[in-house]
């Protein structure tokens, strides 16, 4: 692909162009970087391992059953912010994060059934999906599932909906309680 | 280049793939300024920045072996980081929010030519912000890190010569901001 069929533009134009740009970069604020380092190398030790033991999962799971394993996925990520028991910062995506697996969890009991019986955990260990999952990535599925399933409420296990603001937070804070 | 820039990004790479906790820091040293200045011009919030800053390193961390050296680190990073951006304003539902902030008020002894030249910041960064993603990314990797058509390609998964036709209709956009 060539460009000879664009109009030209002059090198004054371009010029003025680049240097209102390079202004703008020169006005971003600095990061802490040491900072910035200390928090990812914290993360890569309390979550990535979590993570990687999702990720397995999900890489083993049949296409149909995305929308459990991603369920699944942002539980694990849930737990991992739990276990890690870090100040209660507010990483990228957390409150869609709990929001979407406070309403996923909803995958994991009978829609309009009794809630929540069977307890989530149960429901979670009879999904056909995790058959064969090796055990170590199966327990801490679970485990996620359970820790998260004692945060919702039992009325909001009976009818899949999203939550509401006030319900994410109340949420956010009992998972990080 | 100091003695610890001696150290190819690739070394550093390489030594973090073996659990090398310094040579992690070293990488976050070496490239977050740049990474926040990336996204700073490329319409983040000032709030989001040091959470994008952080989850962009953590991802590439995570998924190191997903660089394969045919793009330069710091052009690899900065692709996390778009998509992590985009993602991130997807969640305000397309809104891309630029807020007047401290910073964009006068401070000196020339407060008029100060507002005037944080006034043509703005618009600036605002038309950036709404540059189509490929036309940003291409022109602010061109732009902030002087790579040639063939890197910002590889970085960005297309051609040098679709990438050369995005810098040009950028730059041609952005124009008008100047103007």
């Amino acid at each position: 692909m060539s460009t000879d069929h664009l109009p030209p533009i002059s090198a004054e134009d371009e010029r003025a162009v680049l240097d209102a740009a390079r202004a703008v970069l020169a006005r971003a604020p600095r990061p802490d970087a040491d900072a910035v380092a200390g928090e990812v190398l914290a993360r890569l030790r309390e979550e990535a391992p979590v993570l990687d033991a999702a990720e397995r999962v999900l890489a083993a799971a049949p296409p149909a059953a995305e929308p459990a394993f991603t369920a699944l996925r942002v539980l694990a990520r849930v737990q991992a912010e739990r276990r890690a028991e870090r100040t209660r910062r507010l990483v990228i995506g957390w409150g869609s994060a709990a929001a979407l697996a406070a309403s996923l969890l909803l995958v994991l009991v009978p829609a309009g059934g009794p809630a929540p019986s069977p307890a989530p955990v149960v429901a979670a260990r009879a999904l056909p999906e995790l058959e064969g999952l090796p055990a170590a990535d199966l327990a801490l599925v679970l485990e996620a599932v359970d820790g998260l399933s004692a945060t919702v409420p039992e009325a909001e296990t009976r009818v899949p909906r999203e939550l509401d603001e006030r319900e994410i937070q109340q949420v956010l804070q009992q998972v990080g309680g | 280049m100091t003695d610890a820039e001696a150290v190819a990004d690739s070394e550093l790479a390489a030594a973090w793939r073996r659990g090398d906790e310094a040579a992690a820091t070293q990488l976050v040293r070496r490239h977050a300024e740049a990474l926040s200045r990336f996204l700073y011009a490329s319409g983040a919030d000032g709030s989001d920045l040091d959470d994008l800053v952080q989850e962009a390193f953590f991802r590439a961390f995570r998924r190191i072996d997903g660089w394969r050296g045919d793009a330069s680190f710091r052009s690899w990073l900065f692709t996390i980081a778009g998509n992590l951006l985009k993602d991130s304003l997807r969640r305000r539902k397309g809104k891309t929010l630029l807020p007047i902030e401290d910073r964009d008020f006068a401070t000196t002894d020339d407060p008029g030519g100060e507002v005037e030249a944080n006034e043509a910041e703005a618009r600036m960064r605002a038309a950036i912000a709404t540059l189509p993603r490929l036309q940003r990314e291409v022109f602010l990797l061109r732009v902030q890190e002087g790579g040639s058509y063939e890197e910002i390609a590889a970085a960005l998964g297309t051609t040098p010569g679709a990438a050369r036709v995005h810098y040009h209709h950028a730059v041609k956009r952005l124009k008008e901001s100047v103007a």
